[in-house]
C-alpha cells in the first residue's frame, strides 16, 4: 500500500514540477494560472502542516507538565505563552491589532535580537579556533582575513592605503570566482536531486525511508 | 512562447536533465556503473553516530529552518530529509537516542514519517515517541535556534548534525555543539552560512555534497549515476566559461549573447 501512495505522490510531483518548469520559461496565461493555483496550494498545505506542529508541541509539553519533568515549568509558560497569543488575537479579532502588535513588539523582537546579537560573540571564538594557524590552509585562511579586516575596517587606510587594495584584491577575485564556482555546482546539484526525486529514485523527501 | 532572456536557460536544463537521466539508465541497466571517490564528510555521519553510541549520549539533527516548498533552499531541505532517513536506521542499529529539531512545519509531518519508517524498518518501533524523537520547537527562526541550543547543553549530545538551509541561526547551533563536545558533520547550499560550518564543525558538505551526499550513501549504482551526470554537466560549464572568455576577450560575444537569449 505505502508503494502505491509513493507512486501517487511521485506522480503528482512530476506533474506539478513540470508545470512550475514550464510556466518559468513560456508564456501562457493557462499555464500561469495553473501554476499560481499550485503556489497557492502550498501555501494551503503550509498553514495545515503549522496545526500539526502546534499539535505535536502540545502533546510534548503536556507531558511534560503531567509527569513532572525536569524544568516542567519552562512547558507550562510555553503553553501558557502560546494560550496568550491565541486569546489575544480572537479577542481582538485580528494579528495587526495595538494588543497583539504589543506582545510582538515588547517580547519576541528584544528577545530575537538579543539572539541574532550573540553571534557577535560566536563568531570570535569561531574566529580565535579557525585563525589558530596549525597548518599552511589556516594560515592562508588567517592572512586572508585581516586583510579583508583591513578593507573593511577603518583602521586598515590609515594604517596604509595599499592594504585596503590588497583586501579588494582577495574579496573581488578569489572569493567572488570561488563562490561563483560554489553556485553553479549547487545550481547542477539541485536539478540532479530533483531529477532524482522525480524519477523515484530519491523517495525519501516524500515522506519515506528507503 | 518562449520568454526572451530564458531560451538558454531552458535548453540547458533540458540539456542537462537528458544527460543525467541517460547515465542514470545506463548505470540502473549495470550497462555503465561510475565509480565515486569517497568523501570523508559522508562517511563521517556513521563515525558520528558510533561515537555517540560509544559514549551513551544522544544525536542530534537539525533539516534546517527552510520550508519544503522556500523558493531557494528547498533542495536543501530534502537532501537533508534523505540524510535523515540515514541517520535515524544508523542511530537505531547502533541503539543511540535520536533527536530531530523542526523549524518549518511542512517538514515536521515528513520527517516524522521517514523517522518513524527507520525505527520501522529496523524492527524498534516502541523506540519512537511521538513528539519526542521528532520535535517541532518553532517556526520562527530564533525560537527554533533557542530551542535547539537548550536541547544540546540538556541532553550532552555527542553528535550534532546540522543539514538544510540555515541561515543567521548557522553559527550559534555549530559553536553550541561545538562547546559541548559533540562530532559536527553539517552541510549547507548557503555560500554565506559555509565559512561558519567550516571553522565550527568537524565535518562539512560544501554546497552539491550535501545534495548528492545521499547517492554517495545509496547501494543502489543508478543513484551514482546521477552524481557522474552532474559532473558532465560542470565540465560542460567551465568547457563555456573558458571559451566563453577567451571569445569574449578577442572581442566575439557569440557565447554571451547565447546565453543571454
Amino acid at each position: 500500500m505505502a508503494g502505491v501512495w509513493r507512486r501517487i505522490a511521485s506522480a503528482i510531483l512530476l506533474i506539478a514540477s513540470l508545470v512550475i518548469l514550464f510556466d518559468f520559461a513560456l508564456r501562457n496565461p493557462t499555464l500561469q494560472s495553473v501554476a499560481t493555483d499550485l503556489n497557492n496550494w502550498a501555501v494551503v498545505v503550509g498553514a495545515f502542516a503549522l496545526g500539526i506542529g502546534a499539535y505535536s508541541l502540545i502533546l510534548r509539553h503536556g507531558r511534560m507538565i503531567s509527569k513532572r519533568s525536569p524544568l516542567w515549568p519552562y512547558s507550562l509558560l510555553l503553553l501558557g505563552t502560546m494560550l496568550a497569543f491565541i486569546v489575544t488575537g480572537l479577542a481582538t479579532g485580528s494579528i495587526t491589532s495595538p494588543q497583539y502588535n504589543w506582545i510582538y513588539t515588547a517580547i519576541i523582537m528584544p528577545i530575537s535580537s538579543s539572539l541574532y546579537g550573540m553571534n557577535a560573540f560566536f563568531i570570535a571564538s569561531a574566529s580565535y579556533r579557525a585563525f589558530k594557524a596549525k597548518s599552511w590552509e589556516a594560515l592562508v585562511l588567517l592572512v586572508a582575513a585581516i586583510f579583508l579586516m583591513f578593507k573593511n575596517a577603518p583602521i586598515g587606510g590609515v594604517i596604509s592605503p595599499i592594504l585596503p587594495q590588497i583586501g579588494g584584491i582577495i574579496w573581488d577575485f578569489a572569493a567572488a570566482t570561488g563562490m561563483r564556482a560554489l553556485l553553479i555546482g549547487i545550481g547542477i546539484g539541485t536539478l540532479a536531486l530533483g531529477l532524482r526525486v522525480i524519477v523515484g529514485q530519491e523517495k525519501t523527501p516524500l515522506g519515506g525511508a528507503e | 512562447m518562449l520568454i526572451a532572456g530564458k531560451v538558454s536557460w531552458a535548453l540547458m536544463t533540458l540539456g542537462f536533465s537528458l544527460i543525467m537521466l541517460a547515465i542514470l539508465y545506463l548505470a540502473s541497466r549495470k550497462i555503465y556503473i561510475p565509480q565515486i571517490r569517497e568523501h570523508p564528510g559522508v562517511h563521517a555521519i556513521s563515525e558520528a553516530v558510533g561515537r555517540a553510541a560509544e559514549m551513551g549520549r544522544p544525536v542530534s539533527f537539525s533539516p534546517g529552518t527552510s520550508s519544503l516548498y522556500d523558493t531557494k533552499y528547498a533542495g536543501d531541505t530534502a537532501a537533508a530529509l534523505t540524510l535523515l532517513s540515514y541517520v535515524a536506521k544508523e542511530a537505531v542499529k547502533s541503539g543511540s537516542k535520536l533527536i530531530v529539531g523542526i523549524a518549518p512545519p511542512t517538514v515536521l509531518p515528513v520527517a516524522q514519517a521517514i523517522v518513524r519508517t527507520a525505527y520501522s524498518l529496523e524492527g524498534k518501533a516502541e523506540e519512537y515517541v511521538e513528539g519526542d524523537t521528532v520535535r517541532f520547537y518553532s517556526p520562527d527562526q530564533w525560537g527554533f535556534t533557542s530551542s535547539y541550543i537548550g536541547m544540546m547543553h540538556r541532553e550532552r549530545v555527542a553528535a550534532n548534525f546540522l543539514f538544510g538551509g540555515h541561515a543567521a541561526e548557522a553559527l550559534i547551533l555549530a559553536e553550541t555543539g561545538a562547546t559541548v563536545g559533540a562530532m559536527q558533520v553539517a552541510g549547507s547550499t548557503n555560500v554565506y552560512q559555509l565559512p561558519m560550518f567550516v571553522v565550527a564543525c568537524d565535518y562539512t558538505l560544501i554546497g552539491e555534497d550535501q545534495l548528492a551526499a545521499a547517492a554517495y550513501l545509496s547501494p543502489d549504482p543508478a543513484q551514482k549515476g546521477t552524481v557522474f551526470g552532474q559532473d558532465i554537466a560542470k565540465i560542460i560549464c567551465v568547457g563555456l566559461i573558458v571559451i566563453g572568455a577567451l571569445l569574449s576577450t578577442a572581442g566575439i560575444k557569440i557565447v554571451y549573447q547565447l546565453l543571454a537569449s
